[in-house]
């Protein structure tokens, strides 16, 4: 079942499988956020707009708006 | 000399390695036509002599996301640009391996001879295994280094000298271009003169704004893509991709185990960045940091200004009494010593945000406020110069280098002064008594609340003028977050040092020059006046010490306070009272205003020379004097609420720091929004304290 990164809960794992937005594509591809990677939804942000994604050996901060353009898996 | 330049993703202690091979040497610059940063230093390679080292901005691949990013692209697709290395050292967090080599494998492809650094080797172990591996599938040398600690640097060197001395390419190329978009990518080379097929690939994906590229070139590469439907991202994405899969298949080669969490990153940022302590922690260091900024600079401060009191003391008493004397004295040393006062503030607020940024604590701050900050049209790191500008606008300033959305650093830059700075204090200081007597409200300190109120008042200014500013202002890049955090490291102190360094090097340089102008000036308006209005002025007071028997400190204050009013200054205040009277204000004020231009906290000292009592230096009698003014017509108190106010409001508001204006210039590398600065903080000003002063009489 797909659904976007943004609507992942707290603590839920996914894994990526394709982007809508290309923009956004390019960017998380080179930080390593690529297709089949696995990452893990660590928190949000005291107002909500940001999530905390750790993934491989790194972690990332993104926008919801931003999040909302990747479809994953959860798993 | 030959040229090296030094290149990697973000966090990949590139910039370590930069200061450990430079040293001293560096010096900052820009990349032709852009404000990015461009570090270039020089260093000593045994058998090779000395080099020229070039710190890139750090970049994820070529296919830029960012002004910063596309600097990198710019250089290397286009062998004549001015700074094009003749190799270049690639570093890479050899814990991130595997995102790391995008780059590098790019950087084969356009044929750039290249040594890869694998860094923060004291960080895992079992690597000498993996370098071989590397080195034997990408054909490129390969070395273990420690930036921080300066292992593996000399070896780094060796090959460094060996890769510039061989004379043909050891690399292969790593990504294949097949068939009918190869033939594409070498026609499109051939229109931009570049030397290969994955040139021409890059070329192609960025033709609209590379900087070499004229119109024609541009239009017929244009027309070449159209005929092959080439699709710019999905290509960029699919290239990205199989480079990816190439070298995971080497990377499972190597003995080292990829994808290990740090778990100490991880359970830090469980306190740091939790959605409740997180920001109520940032706010401490912050205020902490505030409380650093402001009491470790105020014994320097005080040194600083005893230093250039005895300097100008000794210099007057050494030279005649001439008018370059006081040139010399009042305008030129007192100028220096406007520049010099800044430095401890300078210093302290980088040394502070440098350890902050260094340990990767900052990027964990922009992730918590970054939504917060994007409604009036800011970023996270915003937030930094915000509350750095309650000390001091000016390193504030300094510090929006490092956020890379242009827009959002413009609005940054021009609200900070906003903000109420502890050069404002003094003017509060003397006036609050006029507003409200001192007591008590309840448990709260009645004059402390309106000290609040006006810090409050700049507060809520600044996010409103911000929120105002990113409707007018064009946004030329998309806004972005996707943001890598790094793990939390120990600060590198040579790191900060340096940052430390360069950045009071260059506002001496740039911003005093500005500085010093503008003090020379203001001395000349207020010590100068039309011919025979001086000397009437002298004549004046010399009669006046006669028939009331004034003392000799009596006199000197007369006679400085009816000097300033015969002088330009005077008579530039004196012109532009009828425009401050609807404020409450006169002419003594007038020229106040005009000085103070110079620092706010000049008003006092130019208030106290006009109610002569110039000589004592204290805002407690300066502010008894002002009790006794009356106002002519009516007689009246001249500070009553409504006019203390006014001028407090007034000072809230109003641009009153040239030091400011000079750093925003530099900052922004354009006289235009210095000028916004003042046009929009003095409209402000008036507006305010017209309001409060008609309301209040």
């Amino acid at each position: 079942m797909l659904l976007p990164l943004a609507e992942l809960s707290k603590m839920e794992k996914a894994v990526v499988k394709h982007y809508l937005d290309d923009r956004i594509a390019t960017r998380l591809i080179a930080l390593g956020l690529k297709p089949q990677q696995a990452l893990r939804v660590e928190r949000f942000s005291p107002m909500g707009d940001a999530i905390y994604i750790r993934y491989g050996s790194s972690q990332m901060a993104v926008r919801r708006s931003e999040a909302l353009q990747v479809m994953v898996e959860a798993i | 000399m030959p040229r090296i330049a030094l290149l990697g993703n973000p966090n990949s202690g590139k910039s370590t390695l930069f200061n450990a091979l430079t040293g001293l040497s560096q010096r900052i610059g820009n990349f032709p036509g852009v404000t990015v940063d461009k570090k270039v230093g020089v260093t000593t390679i045994p058998d090779l002599g000395k080099v020229e080292l070039i710190d890139f901005p750090g970049c994820y691949s070529l296919y830029p996301n960012s002004r910063d990013e596309r600097v990198v692209v710019d250089t290397l697709i286009y062998p004549d640009s001015a700074v094009y290395p003749d190799m270049v050292i690639y570093v890479v967090d050899v814990k991130h391996l595997e995102r790391h080599l995008l780059l590098a494998t790019q950087l084969l492809d356009l044929q750039i001879p290249l040594v890869i650094a694998l860094n923060m080797s004291d960080q895992v172990e079992g690597l000498s295994i993996d370098e071989e591996v590397l080195a034997q599938a990408l054909s490129v040398p390969v070395v273990s280094i420690s930036a921080r600690y300066g292992e593996g640097v000399d070896q780094l060197k060796r090959l460094v000298a060996d890769t510039v001395r061989a004379d043909h390419l050891i690399a292969k190329p790593f990504y294949t271009i097949q068939g009918e978009e190869l033939q594409v990518y070498q026609q499109v080379a051939l229109q931009a003169g570049a030397t290969n097929a994955y040139a021409g690939k890059v070329i192609a994906h960025h033709h609209t704004w590379l900087s070499h590229l004229n119109d024609d070139q541009r239009s017929r590469i244009s027309t070449l893509l159209e005929q092959v439907d080439f699709n710019n991202v999905a290509g960029q994405v699919e290239e990205t991709m199989t480079r990816y899969d190439q070298y995971g298949a080497i990377l499972q080669g190597m003995h080292h185990q990829l994808d290990r969490e740090d778990s100490f990153t991880t359970t830090i940022d469980r306190l740091i960045t939790h959605r409740f302590f997180g920001p109520v922690l940032f706010f401490l260091i912050l205020f902490l940091m505030f409380q650093a900024i402001y009491s470790w600079a105020t014994g320097p401060m005080d040194w600083i200004d005893e230093a250039f009191a005895q300097l100008s003391a000794g210099v007057s008493a050494v030279m005649p009494d001439a008018w370059y004397t006081s040139l010399l004295v009042d305008g030129l040393i007192a100028g220096c010593g406007g520049v010099v006062i800044f430095i401890p503030q300078i210093a302290i607020l980088f040394f502070l945000v440098s350890v902050l940024e260094e340990t990767g604590y900052m990027s964990r701050a922009v992730f918590m406020f970054d939504g917060l900050m994007q409604k009036v049209g800011l970023n996270g790191r915003s937030i930094v110069a915000l509350v750095s500008s309650g000390a001091c606008a000016i390193p504030a300033i300094m510090s929006t280098r490092t956020i890379s959305n242009e827009r959002e650093r413009l609005i940054t830059i021009l609200v900070s002064p906003l903000i109420s700075c502890s050069a404002r204090i003094p003017v509060y200081v003397v006036l609050v008594a006029f507003v409200v007597p001192a007591g008590k409200v309840g448990v709260f300190d009645q004059q402390g609340l309106v000290f609040m109120g006006l810090y409050l008042l700049g507060i809520v200014a600044a996010l409103v003028i911000a929120f105002l500013l990113k409707l007018v202002l064009p946004q030329r890049e998309p806004s972005q977050l996707m943001m890598e955090l790094p793990r939390y490291q120990l600060p590198s102190m040579k790191n900060v040092w340096t940052t430390v360094k360069e950045r009071v090097k260059a506002f001496i340089v740039e911003a005093g020059k500005v500085i010093m102008v503008i003090s020379v000036i203001l001395w000349v308006l207020a010590s100068y006046g039309p011919a025979g209005q001086m000397q009437a002025a002298e004549a004046e007071v010399e009669q006046r010490v006669e028939q009331e028997s004034l003392s000799s400190e009596q006199a000197a204050d007369l006679l400085a306070s009816k000097k300033l009013e015969a002088s330009y200054a005077g008579i530039i205040g004196k012109s532009i009272e009828p425009v401050i009277r609807p404020l409450g204000f006169d002419w003594k004020i007038g020229i106040a205003l005009i000085t103070s231009f110079a620092a706010r906290e000049v008003f006092v000292g130019t208030m106290a020379t006009i109610y002569s009592v110039g000589s004592t230096d204290d805002e407690l009698s300066l502010r008894d004097r002002m009790r006794t003014e009356v106002r002519e017509d009516t007689g009246q108190p001249f500070y009553d609420l409504a006019t203390a106010l006014s001028l407090l409001i007034f000072y809230v508001f109003a641009m009153q720091c040239m030091s400011t204006l000079a750093v925003t210039y530099k900052e922004t590398q354009s006289w235009v929004w210095p000028a916004v600065q003042l046009f929009y903080m003095t409209g402000l000003a008036y507006i305010g304290s017209l309001c409060v002063y008609q309301l209040l009489s």
